[in-house]
């Protein structure tokens, strides 16, 4: 039995200034096994996975590979292994081939000790078989293909150096829904290999979809461990958050008021003929596939992306936004897909964050009332319960759902008639998630409209009164709660 | 009582964490002064500490400028000639039409904000990357300098110049204290106007900053005006320093204000330092300079040391702001 223990951890503790970020946790992955990790932000996923991956050395306990104890290791050591790592943020080198992206460091020589590149290709074509990525030939480069193709091709690069552990953070945050199969029936085969493969996500449903056990953390400590089909989502849930959630998505009905946003068949180079339209106190969704044009709706009202031709009315009057400045002057706000480089000034302190859209609300004779900054700033902490230590810590210090907050923050402070919402729950964690909704029917209820784009359909369906289904940058459906069925809302964004 | 005196402890220590920054520079701006003072008994005088503060007098006003180029995330390497150009304007308006007093004042101020108009121009209209835009009208403003009087320098003859060195105001001469008082002006700048907070944003951001209503143009195009109207300003009291205008001003010390800037603390990616920094930063960098010359090193030397003093710079930044981003 104990042989089948490709991967043990026992008693790994690591410590940061000020935070234990691992506290004795303990895994053990057998060979052929799925090991799913679930966890809300900042519960230790990722400093687990740098631990095994080499990134970071832990403080305490030991690594076992194969039963052989190999102490703190290297990434050398960990690829040397054959442990390969998949982060979020996926590594390529967009100007080279899929070849050398491959083979990056492996390259076949000749004899001369030049690179020999007939080799290297033909080597590289059966890598991508295996992942199926035949389509494209070794030569193209790889800034020409897909997102989901470029993971193809890291779990391709992971295969060419002896693949016996797949790492993988997160990796269907940037996939569709058919994308996402296909990654699926990879990890199958893998398991069939005898490989094994650590799954980290924030979807449950793929978690039950491909896990065969489910290793819940929280807080730098395991809190359960439990094959996958003796557990339900509810109580998965239940374990990340510490606490009852007795709906995830604490939405209930709203009164709904006059339209406040309207577009006439808005058409430019990524959207063609959008039509629709948004009331007080209202949530409409809008769904499509990677590339059907929904983040590029919200940045064409929010003047991001320029009008070619067709009509955007505010409150039934016809405007011309083409700046985002102008869009904030009309009332509107807009939180986007890309937290880190879009949402929050990262460098900059929370208070300095919330007050980024309004700050010309707090100068008195052409001067910053640094007191009522300093108050607004501490209120919105209080009001949407951001967890900073200090309204002066810098944002990047903060987990993802807090920033999240934080750009909520400084929209809500401007009393915006209209939020353009884009992912705003990708990637962070539930408890934050629920939080959001929270805010976004606080909103609703001081007549606020919300649109939003989300990629996870139970969330679109669970909090949204009506939602638009796109394809091929065009509307292609408009579906009211009450008829709302997953089937149909894919059927439609498949362009069925 | 123990408690609080516990906390006292403990917003000592926050304080110097938080001023990391400052408080080393700092540091090692003491640590300068007592290695020169052992080593040169010229060191701690008063005539020296005045030649120091004549020194940074210049340097100071332009870092001042550089700082609001390098907050929104940008730079300027164009300051030196640009300076060297705007003390020609002075020396022309003065050796050539006669002109005196606050009007040369006003014609530098005048000539650096062109040389900064240019600049900006390129810079955002033209969207150069501000390396090379900089490196090009680096090049142009020199040879402005040269053409403007066919290499000649000029004398100046002017007792607003000459105050500037010879009048005393609590012991020092009043060059050192305009460069403070553009210090405060651009302190309080930074810290109490729309302006100077867009400064910010813009350098930690700019895509966030221009989607949450910001303008990143106007904002980044005004600092290549304020950085060029401070060479201009600056250039007066270069030309004080000799009461001459020359062609070659600063030559081969062009990269002293950048190092001074980063030394002292001011993030080469932007958005983070404040005046401070770069006051501690043109110190330490003058002090460095006067001691040089003191002990009497070459100059072949003194090139040695600013180079690796601005590639330590750039390094220390990047400790700096190492996981900030």
């Amino acid at each position: 039995m104990e042989d089948s223990k490709l991967l043990v951890l026992n008693n790994i503790s690591k410590s940061f200034p000020g935070v234990k970020a691992l506290d004795d946790i303990n895994i053990e992955l057998g060979k052929g096994e799925v090991l799913a990790l679930v966890g809300e932000n900042g519960a230790g996923k990722s400093t687990l996975i740098k631990i095994i991956s080499g990134a970071y050395q832990q403080d305490e306990g030991s690594i076992l590979f194969e039963g052989k104890d190999v102490g703190k290791m290297t990434p050398q050591q960990s690829l040397g292994l054959g442990i390969s790592v998949i982060y979020q943020e996926l590594s390529y080198l967009p100007n080279m081939t899929i070849a050398e992206n491959i083979l990056i460091g492996q390259q076949p020589k000749t004899s001369t000790g030049l690179i020999d590149y007939k080799t290297m290709n033909a080597r590289s074509l059966e890598l991508q078989k295996i992942v199926g990525l035949e389509k494209h030939a070794p030569t193209e480069l790889v800034r020409n293909i897909s997102t989901a193709e470029k993971q193809l091709l890291e779990i391709a690069r992971a295969y060419s150096r002896n693949l016996k552990v797949l790492v993988l953070d997160e990796p269907t945050s940037a996939l569709n829904d058919e994308e996402i199969e296909k990654l699926f029936s990879i990890i199958k085969s893998l398991r069939e290999e005898g490989k094994s493969v650590i799954y980290i996500s924030h979807r449950l449903d793929e978690i039950f979809e491909v896990g065969d056990r489910v290793q819940i953390m929280r807080d730098g400590k395991t809190v359960h461990i439990s094959p996958i089909k003796d557990i339900s989502r509810e109580d998965i849930v239940r374990y990340m958050v510490g606490r009852e959630i007795k709906d995830m998505y604490p939405i209930s009905d709203r009164e709904i008021g006059d339209t406040i946003l309207e577009l006439d068949s808005v058409t430019n180079d990524k959207v063609k003929d959008i039509s629709l339209y948004v009331r007080k106190g209202e949530i409409v969704g809008i769904y499509g596939l990677m590339g059907a044009g929904c983040s590029e709706v919200l940045e064409t009202v929010f003047g991001k992306l320029p009008v070619a031709s067709g009509v955007v009315k505010m409150e039934g009057k016809e405007v011309s936004i083409k700046t985002p400045e102008q869009a904030i002057k009309h009332g509107q706000a807009y939180v986007p897909s890309e937290r880190k480089t879009e949402g929050v000034i990262t460098p900059l302190s929370v208070k300095w964050n919330i007050t980024t859209v309004t700050l010309h609300k707090y100068i008195k004779n052409g001067l910053i009332d640094l007191k009522k900054e300093n108050s607004v700033a501490k209120e919105w902490v209080d009001t949407i319960n951001i967890k900073t230590p200090t309204i002066e810590t810098p944002t990047n210090s903060l987990s993802g759902g807090n920033q999240q907050k934080v750009i909520l923050a400084k929209w809500m402070d401007n009393d915006p008639k209209i939020f353009l919402l884009n992912e705003p729950t990708k990637g962070i964690d539930v408890g934050s998630k629920v939080e959001i909704y929270q805010q976004m029917e606080v909103l609703c209820n001081k007549g606020c409209g919300i649109l939003l784009f989300t990629a996870e359909l139970p969330e679109l369906m669970a909090i949204c009164d009506r939602t638009y289904v796109m394809f091929e940058g065009k509307i292609v459906a408009e579906i009211q709660k009450q008829d709302m069925t997953q089937e149909l809302i894919v059927q439609k964004a498949i362009g069925e | 009582m123990e408690t609080k005196k516990k906390l006292e402890g403990k917003n000592v220590l926050d304080w110097l964490k938080k001023h990391l920054a400052e408080s080393s520079v700092l540091f090692a701006l003491i640590i300068m002064c007592i290695v020169w003072s052992i080593i040169s008994p010229y060191f701690l005088t008063v005539g020296n500490f005045r030649s120091i503060f004549i020194y940074i007098g210049a340097t100071g006003i332009m870092a001042a400028g550089l700082t609001c180029t390098l907050l929104t995330g940008s730079m300027d390497l164009s300051q030196m000639p640009l300076m060297a150009f705007s003390g020609m304007m002075i020396g022309i308006a003065n050796n050539w039409y006669g002109i005196h007093g606050i009007w040369l004042v006003l014609i530098g101020i005048i000539a650096g904000a062109c040389g900064g108009l240019l600049n900006a121009f390129t810079v955002t209209i033209l969207g150069i990357v501000p390396f090379i835009a900089t490196l090009g009208s680096q090049l142009v403003f020199r040879a402005l300098a040269f053409i403007s009087t066919d290499g000649v320098y000029l004398s100046v003859n002017d007792d607003l110049v000459r105050a500037m060195t010879k009048k005393n105001f609590l012991g020092m001469p009043i060059m050192f204290w305009i460069m403070m008082a553009v210090f405060i002006l651009f302190w309080f700048i930074l810290k109490y106007t729309q302006y100077g907070r867009n400064l910010y944003s813009v350098g930690g951001s700019q895509q966030t900053a221009y989607l949450s209503g910001i303008n990143v143009r106007k904002t980044r195009f005004i600092a290549y005006v304020i950085s060029g109207a401070c060479c201009g300003l600056a250039a007066f009291m270069f030309v004080a320093q000799g009461n001459t205008a020359l062609n070659n001003a600063g030559t081969g010390s062009e990269m002293d204000i950048m190092s001074g800037v980063i030394v002292g603390g001011i993030s080469l990616g932007g958005g983070m330092g404040s005046v401070i920094n770069t006051l501690l930063g043109i110190a330490l960098l003058g002090v460095i300079t006067n001691g040089m010359g003191l002990v009497g090193l070459t100059p072949y030397y003194q090139m040695l040391v600013k180079g690796l003093i601005l590639v330590g710079a750039v390094l220390l930044d990047m400790v700096r702001t190492k996981g900030k981003r």
